[in-house]
């Protein structure tokens, strides 16, 4: 195992962490509700640790991409449908992240939203195109590291720590009106979707074949999601302190991402501010990234193209016509001037749905002998595995209810 | 029956929608009237880039004016309220848009108890 290796792999997992959703939830999710939802952060983010890994380990030793279990583990129909799906959810996402983008590239330079959005596809596309996958993630994943500055502005900021490490203890905050428990099992629900994506899984276990992973890079899959993920969830669980500790007594639900730049320019000034707007420009960028190949990785997988970013753009056409299309399709949706932030709620919606049926082939796979033969499921494996599963499937039912009570969030 | 009881549930439903939404239109303008004030206060304090804080107001700006035109009753507290913020230049005085959001809360409260 290759140090280096391992350490940018890592620093990749952190900086690739943090997207427009976790940005934007994360934000209001502190300044409507304090501290009492970081625990919901840390939850999920197991959650994602568990489900990451054995997508991972089953791209590693079962060659098996998650697009391509799907199609044999939950048949044509199902499968088709699960495609679709998430075919729309994942376009709806790159388009709020590419909303996104635009947001902060305007306030940066004062350029006008729509010429951001334009520009930044352009760039997206130029990027995808010339560089090979692993320096896609990786630039995109390391540049996003500007992130920590969200952890600094925290430290700064000097938050009542006993109140954040209380914040890990999963409860339910006493004293909140029938509306606000609606509101806080809403914020639940959002947050464990924008952490669980499932684009994260697609994407991964994409990447892992595309870089030939096999039984020797395990530790390295494992490693890579345990302690990657982990400190990448610190990022947005700063996020979420800092709205807490400066926004909520100010009575601001930041709804602009650029707004949540805003908690590092109060202890850190204009420097920090313009590192905290870069950081989340880097983070958003590449989450834009993946969920455009993810799409590309899926269609492709499951109608059994030839797929890949190792592949020269023209050795794999329909691949490349296909995120090409996606990245133009979500800039379109940006250009007829739907709010990114209403883009984000949906997007999250649309995930929790798609999540149960994401992860169910591969916890069938990851325990099955026959392709995973000595590095199939262990016990912890199988019972954290299915408990997670169970939770997906509560919050999907949750999802739809909780979306029309709370009007998105909003009241 | 049936239809009589169907007819109230839809009117329930419709009434709590109806007032949902006036919560949802006031905490909009409370929370971009806040948003505002601060950008405007650290502006001054932070020599924050102007291309940020001209953003951040225009999108604050916006937001109170798409909140105000979704309250359903122009003479209420809260459209007061969003008519006077509406009339405010981009720079109006931190102190005075706080002042604003504060009032806009107390609003909030009252839908909220209600």
């Amino acid at each position: 195992m290759n140090p280096l290796e391992l350490t940018l792999g890592i620093m990749t997992a952190v900086g690739g962490f943090v997207d427009i959703s976790e940005l934007v939830f994360a934000a209001q999710a502190g300044s409507s509700f304090g501290y009492a939802l970081i625990w919901v952060f840390a939850f999920a983010t197991i959650g994602i640790i568990v489900l990451g890994e054995m997508s991972g380990r089953v791209a590693a030793i079962a060659k098996q991409p998650v697009f391509n279990l799907m199609r044999h583990r939950l048949g044509l129909k199902l499968g088709l449908v699960t495609l679709l799906a998430s075919l729309i959810s994942n376009l709806i996402t790159c388009a709020a992240e590419i909303g996104g983008l635009a947001i902060i590239l305007h306030l940066l330079t004062g350029a006008t939203y729509m010429l951001m959005a334009a520009a930044s596809v352009v760039v997206l596309i130029a990027t995808i195109w010339v560089l090979r996958f692993k320096w896609i993630e990786r630039t995109y994943g390391l540049l996003g590291l500007f992130m920590v500055i969200f952890a600094i502005a925290l430290v700064k900021a000097h938050p009542p720590w006993a109140d954040v490490a209380a914040g890990l203890v999963p409860h339910i905050p006493s004293g909140l009106s029938s509306k606000e428990l609606i509101s806080f099992a809403y914020f639940t629900v959002a947050i464990i979707s924008a952490v669980m994506f499932p684009y994260e899984a697609y994407f991964y276990s994409s990447g892992a074949i595309e870089e030939g992973w096999g039984p020797k890079d395990l530790v390295i899959n494992r490693l890579t999601c345990i302690v990657g993920f982990a400190l990448g969830s610190l990022l947005a669980i700063s996020i979420l302190a800092n709205s807490a500790h400066l926004f909520g007594p100010a009575n601001i639900d930041p709804e602009l991402p650029g707004s949540a730049a805003m908690q590092v320019a109060l202890p850190l000034g204009g420097l920090g501010l313009i590192l905290a707007l870069l950081g989340m420009l880097f983070a958003v960028a590449g989450a834009a990234v993946e969920t455009c190949l993810a799409n590309a990785y899926s269609a492709a997988q499951f109608f059994g193209w030839a797929w890949g970013r190792q592949k020269k753009p023209w050795q794999a056409p329909r691949f490349t016509i296909a995120w090409v299309a996606i990245m133009l399709l979500a800039l379109g949706i940006i250009l007829t001037g739907i709010d990114p932030m209403k883009l984000v709620e949906y997007a999250v919606l649309f995930s929790v749905l798609v999540l149960p049926l994401t992860y169910l082939p591969l916890l069938l796979l990851s325990q099955d002998r026959h392709f995973m033969r000595t590095h199939r499921n262990g016990l912890l494996g199988n019972v954290l595995g299915w408990f997670y599963f169970v939770v997906i499937v509560i919050a999907a039912i949750a999802a739809v209810p909780l979306f029309i009570l709370t009007a998105g969030g909003q009241a | 029956m049936v239809q009589r009881l169907l007819l109230t549930c839809l009117c329930l439903l419709a009434g709590c929608s109806s007032a949902t939404e006036e919560l949802a239109a006031v905490k909009q303008l409370r929370s971009a009237t806040a948003e505002w004030a601060l950008v405007n206060r650290e502006a001054i304090r932070q020599h924050l880039p102007a291309a940020y804080v001209d953003g951040l107001r225009q999108a604050a700006r916006e937001e109170i004016e798409k909140a105000a035109a979704s309250l359903r009753d122009s003479k209420s507290e809260a459209a007061r309220q969003a008519a006077a913020l509406q009339a405010l230049p981009a720079d109006a005085p931190s102190d005075l848009l706080f002042q604003r959001a504060a009032a806009l809360k107390a609003i909030e409260s009252q839908l909220e108890s209600a």
